[in-house]
């Protein structure tokens, strides 16, 4: 190290020695990035025509003799557009360089800091603004789906404002994947507050506030995290003022959204014949049939209403946003706020959010600077009953009521009895249209982020760095059940609230060195944290109003249930270190430390070490490639570390307790809860090996890279023998592998003067294994978990169709002997896995002069999907459901060869014996790949002279189409909204499907 | 630098290390209590026999709905009225679409083995209220081992092919996962020996009816007599279930129902024959519990004049029910059919406290009766036996009967399948006694054979794969 020093002092002191035989006068200077304001370390300072030069230093400064005439100075910085100045007469010259986006320079935010991309060893993705400006697309995630590779994002519900699955780098657990959410530093909340709709905290947060998402995906870049570190990060970066300038800004759009392809339902003629023919085929008389669905065959006796046209809509929706940015030298705010409303295709289902975010920067002193950051925001949203077999949810009911039953008496507009022939007799006798109309499901959410850090400079090279921080959700969610609904007129009106308040905060500190030794450049970061997520939840039900436009609960004249009091919290706590180092920016390397603990971990486990080594090489600056001119730019990288996943752990689910549940006779009762003191942290070894590449001039970059998760100590829940009153307690055991492959690709395929064409593509193949299960068993039954297999995949007996001699369904038993029912589960098989096997996106960007057009498709493939609308929708008359047009290809006659069986009035070919299937025919799966025009885009800049003409700065309109056009072989409304998607369980019954969009907008910089 | 790294390395050092005691690390749960209080006192206890009560109706694969029925739609007492999907399977008696009451009454008897383990060392504290909870928490142990027994093992003596298993009897209070290990299912006799122990326990220990409590929603001696007299009833015990109750009707204040008050009675919220009934609060359901999941929104279709609103109306009389009623009878009145002339609904659930809910009484007189007459006529007393059966009759509206021998014991039989339709008897009784099970004809007519293998249910296929020790019931 001495010598090191020794060489730095006597280079400096050469060039000290250099300067001083030419020395005329001193430029000095600081170098800046224009898009982040930051300090630029390293960038070389050149004197035009001659070897006279100086890289700055780590806060960007520099100092450098020039003639007395002056000359032109030449700024240079890898991944910057390089930049000449005229000295002139100048002594201070600061200069801001703006990044080249081609290439690998831009920075990144890292846990807890921020580095260039070409210094990174870790896999780290990034999205910047620009990407995800303007589209009508309520939160980022939902903004970012489809463009970063290994990041799959699906829409788990189409409700406005609902929420989305967002896993990094596949399915790394059993127990829950949900990635680490980080916002200027504040570890925020993820996924559903509230429970009148689907909904999503992520949502609280304007996208178009957002500067730029990292998305952590390996070790390397993640390992800082420790616990909470397996299943990713996403540190998101809101926008920030810049010196001297002052931008405001607004935008606007509005346009419609449409439902995207819903089934073909049959009208009353044609569910009047097919009832009729199962009606006789049950032995039973037409006239039965006549007397409940109509006579096919007279006019008169039909009453055909069209339920899906009654129940989905075109539905507006606009945005307004407005934002103020700008600052001195020492002082930079961010100012803005937005107004968004968005209704779904489906009556009575919307979002409106209004948000606010002010970021302020100071800088009080040399040494320290001061950042605030507050975003505001609160969400509106009238909910869907979606996802389940329900009788009151859209999209079930609205496709199978029956089409001869009229919603609405034409005569008097008021709702008619369901069914209008049998009340009671179909979905609970619940008239959807009515329901839904009458029924209120609503979410209040108010949410604020903030953080407040401060920064202080000790020396030049050790920085201090604390932040503490607070993410706050608030939120009520009201169900009124008014009794003008028929199946609610017993209960005089029914009212449910439910309150429910999130609290975290976290604080951390962290000291920051930063220093190069000639070209050994060091940086190290040491740092603690603290983190509290405090949980509340109140709801009460009342009954009784005496009037039914009275709601409030003081108004009802009874309780009904039992209210619910919750009131739990878990803590965290961790110190970290991470060092790197690099020569000549040539060889890196870097190692992470943090030693975490949880409150949630079992006593005998609380506190775990999570670690990370990563490594990376740029041949472009070995001297053998300096010759090539094919390569820009040229990195490997491989990380190899040990982080932990404590997502599925309950708050006390290790301390061994006992809770209060259910009263009998006015003594409330008691169960134990079996905790399991040992219970910690699921253990996810990740590898990496990836490679950066720029060639052809920029021209084409991107990186591909190869993972490997094997994440062990699985939070399961290990089956208990049932006899001893416990379904299985949460333990440590078992393994999953997810690996896979990722390429990004940016190119630029066509500059030709006015037209450009740039496309952005990526794409990941990915695998899901278990490896090793409880106890070391090979599988944990039929249907169940299996090593070799996927984390989630679909089990079922192999459908045979329809028997042609007879019209009934039959199915393959075990043996492979036909049969039409009385199967078992160990018939099934495993016919597919909802898990895709490969995903990504593919953007185009046409520009031609002042006109873009941008085309993104997302896609994804090799996934099962398993539908369980057909069961209500393709049970070919049997029952009361309406039916899909298809049915009427029905069986008729003894040879005939058709997917639809014989008619048969309550479904059960009755006899004794018969039985049923035990699980699912393949009849019900399909493939779920899909293509998808996410979004298409036309933008138009008004012309700068126009423009400034009229004094303003820049002024483009736009028009864009979102979810335009789909192409699947899917058996069911929507192949991106479906059950067990990633690996979310639940129905796959009415969901809610995402729908088309179209808006129009013009946005105005002052 | 190598001063800066002797800082890093004492400042990683203190903070690695201070991490590892951290107090803020510590959980301190505010909703739940540890095991010293929770089980510190008579209160907890009686929180965990409370919990075990709340099950029996909670549970709508048990006394909330399921087993009230399925013993009728197994047999041929019903038949569908609206095709929900629900009792189809039943109706046809598919396999593996039966009772599935495994898991909750393992949880009541681990609710109730809790209160047992822990009362001894309590019971200083009031030795009156331990010795009350004890009773209860037998009560409902019997009540949970032997509705496991009739479900998935033969009555000792009704054996087919000599299977003679019923169901695990666990030794003793899981506190812990020390306390758990597999254990191998016992034979009937075996299971019935528990029972028996139990309710006698609880005879000795319940207050008599009326001393605790005037209700009969929690057990009193008197009801656990005549519980005991059912399970006597079941293993064959004839004499001994007649003797039993017999001093049940001379103890209880429960009174039989007459021909001008049997048909409002269902509609009382207590009913006036109940000698043990389940209480169902309105904290005791959500919002849509009773038109989804209740008694009554089975066996009535919509009617917004009784607040059954929506009712989903799944199950009718079978023809066959309605042909065996003797002219005058007052219960074939329990049947309506306000839709459709051939739709009979029963008026036996009525919801008659709003919403669907209604307390469910699983004990009553007439039943009392019952046991008395056919235990008297199958112990060799016809006379004894024909005399209680007429009283039955002379408050349903018949004549009495003359019946001797064979057709004495048909005679009882028949009036159980009316007296107790929608009450789950049926399937039991049939079963009990090694007969086959006839069928609707428009469930195809044809008798499920007493060696059927459908005649036990499947243990389900989750207790097989957790306890090795398990074997499944022949046939499946």
């Amino acid at each position: 190290m001495k010598r090191i020093l020794l060489t730095c002092f006597m280079l400096m002191a050469m060039m000290v020695s250099i300067s001083a035989w030419a020395q005329d006068r001193t430029v000095t200077g600081r170098v800046t990035g224009a898009d982040d304001g930051l300090p630029l370390p390293q960038v070389t300072v050149l004197l035009k025509g001659t070897t006279t030069g100086t890289p700055t230093d780590a806060d960007g400064n520099y100092r450098l003799a020039v003639p007395q005439s002056g000359g032109i100075l030449v700024f240079r910085y890898l991944g910057y557009v390089t930049q000449e100045i005229d000295v002139q007469n100048q002594s201070i010259i600061n200069v801001q360089l703006a990044p080249d986006a081609q290439s690998l320079g831009e920075v990144v935010v890292t846990g807890y800091g921020v580095e260039k991309k070409r210094d990174i060893t870790g896999a780290i993705s990034q999205v910047r603004a620009d990407e995800i400006e303007n589209l009508p697309m309520q939160s980022f995630d939902r903004a970012v789906q489809g463009r970063i590779a290994g990041v799959q994002i699906q829409a788990s519900s189409g409700q406005p404002g609902g929420s989305l699955n967002l896993r990094i780098r596949g399915i790394n657990s059993l127990a829950n994947n949900t990635p680490l959410y980080i916002v200027d530093g504040v570890q925020v909340l993820s996924g559903g507050v509230a429970g009148q709709a689907s909904n999503n905290a992520l949502a609280g947060l304007n996208p178009e506030d957002i500067a730029t998402i990292e998305v952590l995906k390996d070790a390397a870049a993640a390992a800082i995290y420790g616990a909470q570190a397996a299943n990713g990060v996403v540190v998101i970066t809101t926008k920030r003022g810049k010196q001297n300038t002052t931008d405001f800004a607004v935008s606007f759009q509005g346009g419609f959204v449409e439902p995207i392809g819903l089934y073909d339902m049959m009208n009353a003629q044609q569910f009047a014949e097919i009832k009729e023919v199962a009606y006789v085929n049950a032995g039973l008389p037409a006239s039965s049939a006549w007397a409940r669905f109509g006579n096919p065959n007279d006019a008169s006796t039909l009453n055909n209403f069209d339920w899906a046209d009654a129940m989905f809509h075109t539905g507006s929706l606009y945005s307004a946003n407005a934002r103020l940015s700008g600052g001195s030298e020492k002082t930079q705010f961010y100012l803005s706020a937005g107004q968004e409303l968005q209704e779904s295709f489906i009556i009575a289902s919307s979002w409106e959010r209004q948000s606010m975010r002010l970021n302020v920067q100071h800088q009080a002193t040399d040494k320290l600077t001061v950042t605030a950051n507050l975003g505001v925001s609160r969400q509106n949203q009238f909910g869907s009953i979606a996802n389940g077999n329900f009788v009151n949810g859209p999209f079930q009911a609205a496709f199978t009521s029956q089409p001869n039953s009229p919603a609405i008496d034409p005569e008097t507009g008021a709702y008619n009895p369901y069914p209008v022939q049998a009340p009671g007799s179909h979905l609970f006798g619940y008239n959807i249209l009515e329901g839904v109309n009458l029924e209120r499901r609503e979410n209040f959410v108010g949410q604020v982020q903030s953080s407040l850090s401060l920064q202080y400079k000790i020396s030049p090279a050790f920085t201090v760095n604390v932040l503490g921080g607070l993410d706050w959700a608030d939120t009520k969610a009201i169900n009124e059940r008014p009794a003008l609904i028929p199946v609610f007129a017993a209960t005089g009106g029914q009212v449910f609230e439910d309150y429910r308040t999130s609290l975290n905060w976290n604080t951390n500190a962290t000291l920051n060195f930063n220093k190069s030794y000639g070209d050994h450049n060091v940086s190290a970061i040491l740092g603690t944290e603290f983190f509290r997520s405090n949980f509340n939840r109140h709801t009460v039900t009342v009954r009784g109003f005496s009037n039914q436009s009275l709601r409030l609960l003081s108004q009802a004249t009874n309780y009904f249930g039992s209210p619910v009091g919750t009131k739990t919290y878990f803590t965290r706590a961790g110190v970290f270190m991470r060092g790197n180092y690099n020569y000549k920016s040539k060889y890196y390397f870097n190692a992470t430390v943090r030693r975490d603990g949880s409150s949630r971990f079992g006593a005998q486990n609380r506190v775990g070490t999570f670690y990370s080594f990563g490594a990376s090489w740029r041949p472009i600056e070995e001297d053998f490639m300096s010759s090539q001119n094919i390569f820009n730019d040229l990195k490997l990288r491989v990380s190899y570390g040990v982080l932990g996943n404590s997502n599925g752990i309950g708050n006390f689910q290790a301390v061994p307790s006992f809770s209060s549940a259910a009263q009998y006779q006015g003594t409330q009762g008691q169960v134990l809860n079996l905790a399991n003191d040992q219970i910690t942290w699921e253990r996810s070894e990740q590898y990496n090996i990836g490679l950066d590449y720029a060639i052809l001039e920029n021209r084409i970059s991107g990186s591909l890279d190869f993972f490997r998760n094997d994440t062990g100590d699985q939070l399961f829940n290990t089956p208990l023998p049932i006899e001893s009153s416990f379904g299985g307690i949460i333990s440590n055991v078992g393994t999953v592998r997810s690996e896979g492959i990722e390429l990004e690709v940016q190119s630029t395929n066509i500059d030709a003067g006015d037209f450009k064409w740039q496309s952005n593509f990526n794409i990941t193949f990915q695998n899901n294994e278990v490896l090793e299960l409880p106890g070391g068993v090979e599988t944990l039954g039929p249907g169940n978990l299996t090593v070799g297999q996927p984390v989630s995949f679909n089990w079922g007996v192999n459908y045979a169709g329809i028997n042609p001699a007879n019209g009934r369904e039959m199915y393959y038993l075990a043996n492979g002997d036909l049969t039409y029912g009385n199967l078992g589960v160990n018939d099934g098989y495993v016919t597919g896995s909802p898990i895709a096997d490969y995903f990504g996106g593919l953007n185009n960007s046409f520009t031609y002069k002042n006109l873009t057009l941008d085309v993104f498709i997302q896609f994804q493939g090799g996934n099962e999907v398993r539908n369980g609308d057909l069961f209500n929708l393709d049970e070919f008359g049997n029952n009361q459901n309406n039916q899909r047009v298809r049915n009427l290809q029905y069986w008729r006659n003894p040879g005939d060869v058709t997917t639809i069986g014989r008619p048969f009035q309550g479904g059960v070919q009755r006899g004794f014996g018969a039985e049923f299937p035990g699980v699912n025919g393949t009849r019900q799966f399909s493939d779920g790949t899909y293509a998808r025009i996410k979004n298409i885009g036309l933008t138009y800049n008004l012309p700068s002279d126009f423009v400034s003409r009229i004094g303003l700065s820049n002024v483009s309109v736009f028009v864009q189409a979102i979810n335009l056009v789909t192409w699947t072989k899917y058996d069911g409304v929507d192949p991106e909204v479906t059950a067990r998607n990633n690996d979310v369980g639940g129905s796959n019954f009415a969901v809610f499907p995402v729908g088309k969009q179209y808006t129009g907008g013009i946005s105005i910089n002052f | 630098m190598k001063k800066v790294f002797s800082i890093y390395i004492l400042i990683a050092f203190l903070g690695f290390t201070a991490c590892e005691d951290l107090e803020f690390l510590e959980p301190k749960p505010e909703d739940r209590l540890t095991r010293e209080i929770a089980l510190g006192d008579l209160n907890g206890v009686a929180g965990h026999v409370a919990r075990g009560y709340h099950r029996l109706h909670s549970n709508f694969g048990w006394y909330g709905q399921n087993f009230m029925l399925n013993g009728d739609a197994l047999a041929d007492n019903v038949d569908l009225l609206n095709n929900t999907g629900r009792y189809v399977g039943q109706l046809v008696n598919a396999a593996r679409t039966t009772y599935n009451i495994y898991g909750a009454a393992y949880q009541i008897i681990n609710d109730e083995n809790i209160a047992l383990e822990v009362l001894p060392e309590l019971a200083s504290e009031d030795p009156a209220r331990a010795q009350l909870l004890e009773g209860q928490a037998k009560f409902a142990r019997a009540l949970a081992y032997f509705d496991l027994a009739r479900v998935y093992g033969y009555e000792p003596g009704q054996e087919v092919g000599g299977f003679n298993l019923a169901v695990a009897i666990t030794p003793g209070a899981v506190l812990g996962t020390s306390n758990i290990e597999e254990w191998p299912r016992n034979t009937n006799v075996e299971v019935y020996t528990q029972i028996k122990s139990d309710l006698q326990d609880a005879i000795n220990l319940l207050p008599a009816e009326g001393a605790a409590s005037s209700s009969p929603y929690l057990p009193s001696r008197t009801a656990a007599k005549a519980f005991l007299a059912r399970v006597n009833l079941y293993e064959g015990s004839y004499a001994t279930a007649a003797q039993l109750a017999e001093e049940v009707m001379a103890e209880t204040g429960a009174t039989l129902t007459t021909a001008a008050n049997h048909l409002a009675s269902w509609a009382t919220a207590q009913h006036p024959e109940a000698i043990f009934s389940l209480n169902i609060s309105s904290l005791d359901w959500g919002t849509v519990t009773g038109v989804n999941s209740s008694l009554a929104t089975i066996t009535n279709t919509n009617d917004p004049s009784r607040g059954l609103n929506s009712a989903q109306g799944v199950l009718r009389a079978s023809v066959e029910l309605l042909a065996s009623f003797e002219a005058g009878d007052i219960r074939r009145d329990l049947w309506v059919n306000p839709t459709g002339p051939d739709l009979w609904e029963g008026r036996k659930w009525n919801g008659e406290l709003g919403g669907f809910r209604e307390h469910i009484p699983i004990m009553r007189y007439s039943e009392i009766l019952l046991i008395a007459a056919e235990g008297r006529a199958r112990s060799g007393n016809d006379a004894a036996g024909l005399a209680h059966v007429n009283m039955l009759r002379a408050n349903r509206g018949l004549t009495a009967s003359t019946a001797t021998g064979g057709a004495l014991t048909t005679l009882i039989l028949d009036e159980r399948r009316k007296e107790f339709v929608l009450e789950g008897q049926r399937w039991f009784d049939l079963k009990r006694l090694g007969l086959a099970i006839p069928k609707a004809a428009a469930q195809g007519g044809v008798a499920l054979p007493y060696t059927d293998f459908r005649v036990l249910a499947n243990i389900p296929d989750g207790a097989l794969s957790n306890n090795t020790l398990l074997t499944q019931n022949p046939g499946y």
